[in-house]
């Protein structure tokens, strides 16, 4: 498990940094991307991430587009990443978030972000940081 | 041989029966009296000649004198005759015989004819009698000479005057006609009598025995004698009553039907067929801008029917006129004289044919619908316009939707960051009350700690910039964008926010060119300028690519105002575009890859035009953009675009002392 990392898709610098910052304070493996062309280019190689944190409002490729290719093909291991929504839009969520694993709402609270990564991830390795 | 007729063979047997008889009887008494019998033959004769003609009154002589000579006479039943005296007598017979019946015979022919022109005189009475009650005229006959005048019957069945009234004095004829005509016939017919005419004709009223007066139609005929002297005069009184309420009746139609095709602008027409010379009233022709007293053939008419609509209008005639159907139709007249006088103008027409079916008349009407036309169009025009306000409007909404989306987005960014960020702090500070050794504790280091809070003034700098670009545009739409205006000068100005952007442009690795030559100051809002200013160089530096950016400030040609250019080298702005980024909501490029709410240059716009100044874009795609800025400065002549060219003029202080203004050198 650790050898998969979280992989955080985020365009704001200091959201992404923040959120990298927590969940390697509580051992967890982190990789991020700025917008959904890297994720597709990540999602390429091994090892796959355990965990997604997905932005929709994402330049070049959106966050939809991007959901959209990861669950296209059933067969593609990728298919089987969890994938969470971390958005501020509104109603336009609710019909992907189907399609997605999970969903926390912008402004992020952060108990409820930990909690999230624990239930997809297991807790974290405290040694990593070390 | 013609074979004798039925009627003659009967008188010829009746002839020779009477004769036999008559000799018979004369025998019979001859044989006893002896006294001559030949007078008894006379009856005979004269009954003959009387109903069956004079031949027969002859031969009917002959046979009683032969059976005389031969019965009576010596020798008996023998016709010879030894006795001189009785051949005299029979002779004197036969003479005096055929003299009766030949009297006989004339008396009865003058009878027959007198018969038979009495006969004739009665039908010929009763047919003028018939005729006269058919055509019911008054016949009068006036004698000249005893003044007298006779009247047929009709006087008393037209005129309801009793019998009595059929003979009576031309004094009475001229008292019942109307006083008011009474002096004009008399003289007319007195003078009609002296110049020795044949024939009188004239109308005026007759007084009826009821005591109303009848138009008559009276038409006399003047007899004269040998000496040309007129000696009577007769003539036939006509009632014209009904003729003349039947003409008066149809003048006030014609009258009526002149008013209300005058009043409702009716144009009405008539032809025969073929076509020769056209009828239309004067409301018809003033449809086809002719003049009242045009005359109307087919060439004049189509001359004045438009010439996109002439094919349409012909072929619409002649179906109708083929087909009898009704014809109605739109089309357009023209005035050739005036070039661009036209009318819209419906027709509808019927075709009437005769017995035999063949076409003879082509009559309709004409009413102008121009008004209704204008009011069509018009109605169309408008749909089309709230079509487009519709659209305009939708398109409004949508935007507005779009931008309060991005705008949300914009906003919840910065605070989802700070939000973050302070949780975190506030997560770390309890942990580390905890166990001051914990893995969160470290994120209170000092370094860290203050590296944070600089991220978290960052964030809140941000939030604060976006919600005043909201407020400005709140100004903006309201009209109350306040301009406190004073001398500025725009070198300065745009050095100031370049300095501030020096590390930013730094850190993109992008570098600056710039050329600043001396510039006339102006009299402006030295912030909103500033606003505008910042704007444009931070669009240059986030769609600049890392290319350089190229900064230049000069003035105009004749220093009138002042132009700031900031041209980048980056992605360029789409002709399509460049019309649209100067108004609200409009972003050139997707919201996805550039943050910000798309409000700086609609609000840069506002700002410039309020000082009476424009700014606009040259761009092509993938060369990048120039932004330029050209705003009035002041000078003596200028002074009416710093009075106020703008709704927002006038709001700042907008009055400068010529003694404190300094021209930069």
């Amino acid at each position: 498990m650790t050898n998969h990392p979280i992989l955080i898709v985020e365009d704001n610098d200091c959201i992404r940094e923040t959120l990298k910052e927590v969940l390697e304070i509580e051992g967890y493996p982190v990789e991020t991307a700025v917008d959904g062309k890297e994720v597709l280019e990540r999602l390429k190689q091994l090892p796959l991430p355990s965990l997604i944190l997905l932005d929709l409002m994402l330049p070049n490729i959106s966050g939809w587009q991007v959901l959209e290719e990861i669950k296209k093909d059933i067969k593609d291991p990728a298919t089987l990443i969890p994938v969470v929504i971390t958005s501020a839009a509104g109603d336009a969520v609710a019909t992907t978030a189907q399609k997605a694993d999970g969903y926390l709402k912008k402004p992020i609270h952060l108990d409820l972000l930990l909690q999230t990564v624990e239930h997809y991830c297991g807790p974290g390795t405290p040694s990593q940081d070390h | 041989m013609r074979f004798p007729k039925y009627k003659t063979l009967l008188h010829l047997f009746l002839t020779l029966l009477a004769s036999a008889t008559t000799v018979s009887i004369s025998y019979y008494v001859l044989a006893r009296s002896q006294v001559s019998a030949l007078g008894l033959f006379y009856p005979v004769t004269f009954l003959v000649a009387w109903y069956f003609g004079f031949k027969l009154a002859i031969l009917s002589t002959l046979i009683c004198a032969f059976s005389a000579n031969y019965f009576y006479y010596e020798p008996r039943f023998s016709f010879m005759t030894h006795s001189l005296e009785n051949l005299i007598r029979l002779a004197i017979f036969i003479f005096a015989s055929i003299f009766v019946a030949w009297t006989v015979n004339r008396g009865k022919k003058s009878d027959d004819k007198f018969k038979e022109s009495q006969k004739t005189l009665a039908a010929s009475e009763n047919r003028y009698r018939l005729a006269s009650r058919a055509t019911r005229d008054a016949i009068w006959d006036w004698d000249l000479i005893t003044d007298e005048v006779s009247w047929n019957e009709a006087v008393t069945l037209e005129y309801g005057y009793p019998s009595s009234f059929q003979k009576g004095s031309m004094a009475w004829k001229k008292n019942s006609i109307h006083p008011e005509d009474r002096d004009r016939i008399i003289s007319d017919i007195t003078a009609a009598i002296q110049h020795g005419k044949e024939n009188w004709t004239a109308e005026y009223r007759f007084l009826k025995n009821n005591g109303t007066y009848a138009y008559v139609l009276d038409r006399g005929f003047i007899v004269k004698d040998n000496q040309n002297k007129p000696i009577r005069m007769i003539g036939a009184m006509q009632e014209t009553t009904e003729f003349i309420r039947s003409l008066q009746e149809f003048t006030n139609l014609r009258e009526r039907f002149r008013r209300v095709s005058k009043a409702t602008n009716l144009g009405i027409w008539y032809c025969d067929l073929p076509f020769n010379e056209l009828v239309w009233n004067a409301e018809a022709k003033t449809h086809y801008f002719l003049p009242e007293d045009a005359q109307i053939n087919v060439d004049v008419f189509y001359k004045h029917v438009h010439p996109q609509d002439r094919e349409r209008v012909k072929q619409a005639i002649e179906h109708s006129i083929r087909y009898h159907s009704t014809y109605d139709i739109e089309y357009r007249t023209f005035d050739p004289e005036t070039p661009g006088r036209e009318k819209w103008i419906r027709s509808i027409g019927w075709t009437d044919c005769d017995l035999t079916g063949k076409p003879i008349h082509f009559d309709g009407i004409t009413f102008d619908i121009s008004a209704l036309k204008k009011i069509e169009q018009e109605r169309k025009e408008f749909l089309i316009r709230e079509q487009i306000a519709h659209e305009q409007t939708r398109e409004a909404l949508r935007t507005r939707d779009e931008f309060m989306s991005v705008a949300s987005h914009e906003l919840k960014t910065p605070l989802t960051s700070l939000h973050l960020q302070l949780q975190l702090l506030s997560k770390s500070i309890r942990k580390a009350i905890e166990n001051p050794n914990d893995k969160y504790a470290k994120l209170l280091a000092p370094e860290k700690l203050s590296s944070t809070l600089s991220s978290c003034e960052k964030q809140s700098a941000r939030l604060s910039d976006l919600l005043s670009e909201l407020l400005d545009l709140t100004r903006v739409r309201l009209g109350r964008l306040h301009l406190a205006k004073e001398q500025t000068d725009l070198s300065i100005l745009t050095q100031e926010v370049l300095d501030r952007f020096r590390e930013e442009i730094g850190q993109k690795g992008s570098h600056l060119i710039y050329h600043f030559s001396s510039t006339p100051l102006g009299n402006w809002d030295r912030s909103r300028i500033e606003q505008v200013v910042t704007n444009l160089i931070s669009n240059a530096i986030k769609y600049g690519e890392q290319q350089p950016i190229e900064i230049t400030v000069e003035p105009n040609q004749d220093r009138t105002s002042a132009i700031l250019k900031v041209k980048d080298f980056g992605m360029g702005i789409s002709a399509e575009m460049q019309g649209k980024i100067f108004e609200r909501f409009e972003r050139a490029v997707s919201s996805q890859k550039i943050s910000g709410l798309g409000l700086g240059l609609y609000i840069s716009r506002q700002i410039v035009e309020a000082h009476g100044g424009r700014i606009h874009v040259r761009s092509q795609l993938q060369q990048g953009s120039e932004f330029i800025v050209e705003l009035p400065t002041w000078h003596e002549g200028n002074s009416v675009v710093l009075a106020g060219n703008s709704p927002w003029q006038n709001l700042g202080e907008t009055v400068l002392d010529p003694a404190q203004v300094r021209f930069y050198q």
